[in-house]
């Protein structure tokens, strides 16, 4: 029985999607400034000592010894941690609030947010777990089996879009389950996202800690339920 | 639209709501899965073969895609040897056919001759008969005769 996913936390990442904003591209020098330099900035040139031009339209602040990132493009805001267990977690998405969204994202007058996501990938080197989920999964019908990747969303309703006329607002939480043939071991990504409909007009709409604080329930709870009752569990 | 008016919905918005989302797509945050080389992409392969050795080939998937390109001619050539194999038996079974013509005209020939030969025999016969039946007449007539003296 697993009981604290935080053991097999892998990587977070957070993703601010808004509406093609093509003047990001001619402030991309202004926003990198902005996130690298600013006094007390926590995403500094230590944290992110590398800046990759990746595409016309994208900025990667990155960090080569643990693959850490901030990608920036017109129609993204994404921050990618790895080996979390290392880092304070609290303090890195705190300051993602912080320093990003409520600050560049609000002082480049990045707009007309239609969805924020929170991935949490989780790798469960339980042989047992891999076992069950091949046998469900695929059964025993089929050999051979290399690779299997299995993705499937749920949508969920909020309560707000369920009594206010004009809202039409909806949590998803898109699962990705893979097992790689040469370990015994489950990768496990549950990416959960609030849609807004219609979109926030700033960023300053987004109810951050609310979100963060469900996602952490959705996987502690339904997640964690769920995987525990289907995989862990020999049947 | 707007998030700021408190006007609630109807029970036929919210079951529209609850259904509406279940049919909506959804693209995840960053993309985890794998990338299987699937058909319908569209990318560029630039790797480069592990191995030197080509594939063997059956020799019966060779023969099946030999023949895919290059059925036309075979097509033509099957065609040309079936003329051909039915020209020359045709030929040969018209010469057969004037053989047999020939001998039969022959036959035909040889009947009508002896039919004339016995035409003509009937006709000596026919001769005959009347000049024996002219002596016999005369012959009865002198017994007649004779007989009455």
């Amino acid at each position: 029985m697993i009981s604290n996913l935080n053991d097999y936390l892998e990587s977070i990442v957070i993703g601010i999607r808004y509406r093609a904003n093509f003047s990001i591209a001619d402030n991309f020098g202004n926003i990198l400034d902005e996130i690298l330099y600013s006094k007390g900035a926590f995403f500094n040139q230590d944290f992110f000592p590398l800046v990759l031009h990746s595409k016309a339209d994208e900025k990667v602040l990155f960090n080569e010894d643990n693959k850490n990132s901030i990608t920036i493009n017109s129609s993204n805001v994404i921050i990618e941690l790895h080996n979390v267990n290392k880092l304070n977690l609290k303090k890195i998405i705190e300051s993602f609030k912080s320093q990003i969204i409520f600050g560049v994202m609000k002082k480049y007058k990045i707009t007309q947010i239609n969805r924020i996501g929170f991935i949490n990938r989780y790798i469960f080197k339980e042989k047992i777990l891999a076992d069950n989920f091949i046998e469900k999964t695929i059964g025993e019908t089929l050999e051979g089996i290399k690779d299997i990747n299995l993705q499937f969303s749920r949508k969920y309703t909020i309560s707000e879009a369920l009594v206010k006329k004009d809202i039409y607002d909806y949590y998803n939480a898109i699962y990705n389950v893979i097992k790689r043939a040469n370990k015994d071991e489950l990768f496990i990504s549950v990416d959960f996202q609030k849609f807004y409909e219609p979109v926030l007009e700033s960023t300053s709409l987004i109810k951050y800690d609310q979100f963060i604080d469900k996602a952490y329930i959705y996987n502690s709870e339904d997640f964690l339920s769920w995987l525990n009752n289907n995989y862990r569990n020999k049947q | 639209m707007s998030r700021y008016k408190h006007t609630g919905k109807s029970k036929k918005e919210k079951e529209y709501y609850k259904r509406g989302i279940h049919n909506l797509d959804y693209e995840p945050t960053v993309d985890d899965s794998l990338s299987f080389p699937v058909s319908d992409s569209s990318e560029e392969d630039l790797s480069v073969s592990k191995t030197q050795k080509t594939q063997s080939i059956s020799l019966s998937d060779k023969i099946a895609e030999h023949l895919k390109n290059n059925w036309i001619g075979w097509l033509v050539m099957i065609i040309a040897t079936a003329l051909t194999f039915f020209a020359y038996h045709f030929s040969g079974d018209v010469g057969e056919i004037k053989g047999r013509l020939s001998g039969i005209s022959e036959n035909i020939n040889r009947v009508g001759s002896l039919v004339k030969e016995n035409i003509d025999k009937n006709h000596k016969q026919d001769l005959l008969i009347n000049e024996n039946r002219i002596r016999m007449n005369f012959l009865e007539k002198e017994i007649d005769k004779n007989q009455s003296n």
